[in-house]
């Protein structure tokens, strides 16, 4: 008797009602799982090979790391368009198979993770990306999926979640590699010879080989089954963002992909929530810009304490653990802001190592006119362009440099 | 028309049948929820971490090896998506995930907070089985099918939650006669 009143103190404090599933409306909540059950059965039943086949794993439904989500999407899709290119050199036959197969490999699919190194509070951040050739990709965070078609140099954001979604145009941009944007088309693209070949590894309990490619402004590990010549792993390191890698992992070539994957119609009933993006080549200005906003809308007048992306997510965790956030009334807003600031980084991505760009506006205070903040040496140029405390731009001769 | 078993649903959603994956969902949602719960002490996080873990079992289908394990494969993606939400929420969350309000602070009500905290203390494992054993009327049966282990072993596991469960409420004061056994 005692135990059945245990039983009962247990099932009060425990069941809290019935739960009931609502198959129509988990569909819309996850419109895409579905549709990936149906790619799932399609190669159940042509008995394709099944290891490793996980389309996308999904990052976890809090407003913050959509947001973050959203930004990791563009960040990435911007330091690919920027820094994907440039020749190689080849070597052993494993290689050789790989590239061969790649070449002839019209789809692929893959699990890209960010890692930010030296940040414990920040999750790795996982997309799952779908190619198939002619420069289509479709990238799967959570409930945010981006779809980019290459060949007509557009892309669409959907949330999910929200039920709306961003057209993004990049006509006015440079896109005429696909190599240059997508890991896909950089494996059908990969030369002959890699630079350097790292030796053997076991990765899963998969025997590979290692090799490097070091290209203009990152490097590229290729991790590959000597067996079956997948790719096991690749990692990307991007020069100009020290502490912030991409992992490639369950790479697949040639799996299921239907055209209507990559299409560029919003779903039905969602809202456009098309923001206006400055499309031009992102400059000077941009830099400024994130300057001024971080300091008036995030860090109480005080300017970032580094330009490093690393530090600067260190500083935005800290700072969303002491409660402060982007002061913005909307969300709109608050995402033109984001999209301000993603610029003003591009900006300094795009620096070359011949600009010798220094930053120096740790704890200076917006307004302090007599403070150098940044300086660099624009391409061709013999002096200086110095960005001071008020945000007043000069340009400043080698010997006038402020000590 | 007789009910289908979840392994002909299984088949049926590998035969292209995609309503029978929603059959599959509103059988195994409860014990979901249950297992989510558990872990997230929070009802509609945990009917969230449920759904996901659908959804990435679509995603996933093709990993499921053994179609007789499907629940024991459906729990543990829900343990992961529920970990994943509780990172997140770690990271995140502008408060902390709700314990369930309690209304005004009668003796039964301080008495049921200290079970929920006693219950919040056990070990993940037995927390897990009493969750289930206590949610929404779950069977034995589909408790055995989500945790691949037998009714008898489900009964030993729940009779060393209780006893743990009496041994804590003695020690914070709650002796309760009405709670030995």
């Amino acid at each position: 008797m005692k135990d059945n009143k245990l039983d009962e103190k247990l099932a009060n404090v425990i069941n809290s009602g019935k739960v009931n599933f609502d198959f129509e409306k988990w569909q819309q909540k996850y419109p895409e799982a579905l549709k990936a059950l149906g790619s799932n059965i399609k190669i159940r039943n042509k008995k394709q090979p099944l290891e490793n086949f996980n389309l996308w794993k999904i990052i976890i439904k809090n407003p913050i790391t959509k947001l973050a989500a959203f930004a990791v999407i563009i960040i990435v899709l911007l330091v690919w368009i920027h820094y994907f290119g440039g020749s190689i050199d080849v070597s052993a036959k494993v290689w050789a198979d790989t590239v061969q197969r790649a070449q002839k490999a019209r789809t692929c699919a893959y699990t890209e993770t960010l890692h930010y190194e030296g940040v414990p509070d920040i999750p790795d951040m996982k997309a799952e990306v779908i190619c198939k050739e002619q420069g289509y990709k479709r990238t799967s965070a959570g409930n945010m999926v981006s779809i980019l078609n290459a060949s007509k140099r557009k892309a669409i954001v959907i949330n999910h979640s929200k039920k709306e979604y961003t057209e993004i145009d990049f006509s006015s941009q440079e896109l005429d590699k696909p190599s240059k944007y997508d890991f896909f088309e950089r494996m059908r693209t990969l030369p002959e010879r890699a630079d350097e070949v790292l030796g053997e590894k076991e990765i899963n309990g998969r025997n590979t080989i290692g090799y490097r490619i070091i290209e203009k402004g990152m490097n590229i590990t290729f991790w590959l089954d000597t067996e079956s010549r997948d790719l096991a792993l690749s990692e990307l390191r991007f020069i100009k963002a020290p502490g912030i890698y991409a992992v490639i992992s369950d790479f697949r070539f040639d799996i299921e992909a239907d055209d209507s994957l990559f299409s560029l119609e919003p779903p039905e009933g969602y809202t456009s929530r098309n923001i206006d993006v400055d499309r031009t080549e992102a400059g000077e200005k941009d830099l400024v810009e994130f300057l001024k906003l971080w300091a008036a809308q995030v860090s109480n007048g005080v300017f970032p304490p580094s330009l490093n992306l690393t530090e600067l997510t260190k500083a935005s965790i800290e700072m969303k653990k002491a409660g402060t956030t982007i002061k913005a009334d909307t969300e709109d807003e608050k995402m033109r802001y984001l999209l301000k600031m993603t610029r003003g980084l591009t900006f300094i991505l795009q620096l070359k190592p011949e600009s010798d760009w220094h930053y120096s506006g740790k704890d200076v205070k917006l307004g302090e006119s007599e403070k150098v903040i940044f300086r660099y040496k624009p391409e061709d140029s013999p002096g200086w362009r110095v960005i001071y405390g008020d945000l007043s731009i000069k340009d400043v001769n080698e010997k006038d440099f402020p000590k | 028309m007789s009910e289908k078993t979840d392994l002909e649903l299984i088949d049926s959603v590998f035969d292209g049948d995609k309503a029978c994956f929603g059959e599959l969902c509103s059988r195994y949602y409860a014990a979901m929820v249950a297992i989510a719960h558990s872990i997230l002490k929070d009802r509609h996080l945990a009917e969230d971490a449920a759904q996901e873990t659908f959804a990435r079992a679509c995603f996933r289908l093709s990993e499921l090896r053994d179609k007789m394990k499907f629940g024991v494969w459906l729990a543990a993606i829900c343990r992961n998506a529920s970990l994943d939400i509780l990172r997140t929420q770690s990271h995140f969350s502008e408060s902390e995930p709700a314990e369930p309000a309690v209304i005004e602070n009668t003796g039964v009500e301080e008495e049921e907070k200290v079970l929920r905290n006693v219950l919040n203390g056990l070990p993940a494992k037995l927390r897990e089985v009493v969750y289930l054993k206590y949610y929404d009327g779950l069977t034995y049966q589909k408790i055995s099918t989500v945790l691949g282990i037998s009714e008898q072993a489900i009964n030993g596991r729940i009779r060393r939650a209780k006893k743990v469960i009496v041994r804590e409420l003695k020690r914070k004061g709650l002796t309760g006669s009405s709670y030995e056994r």
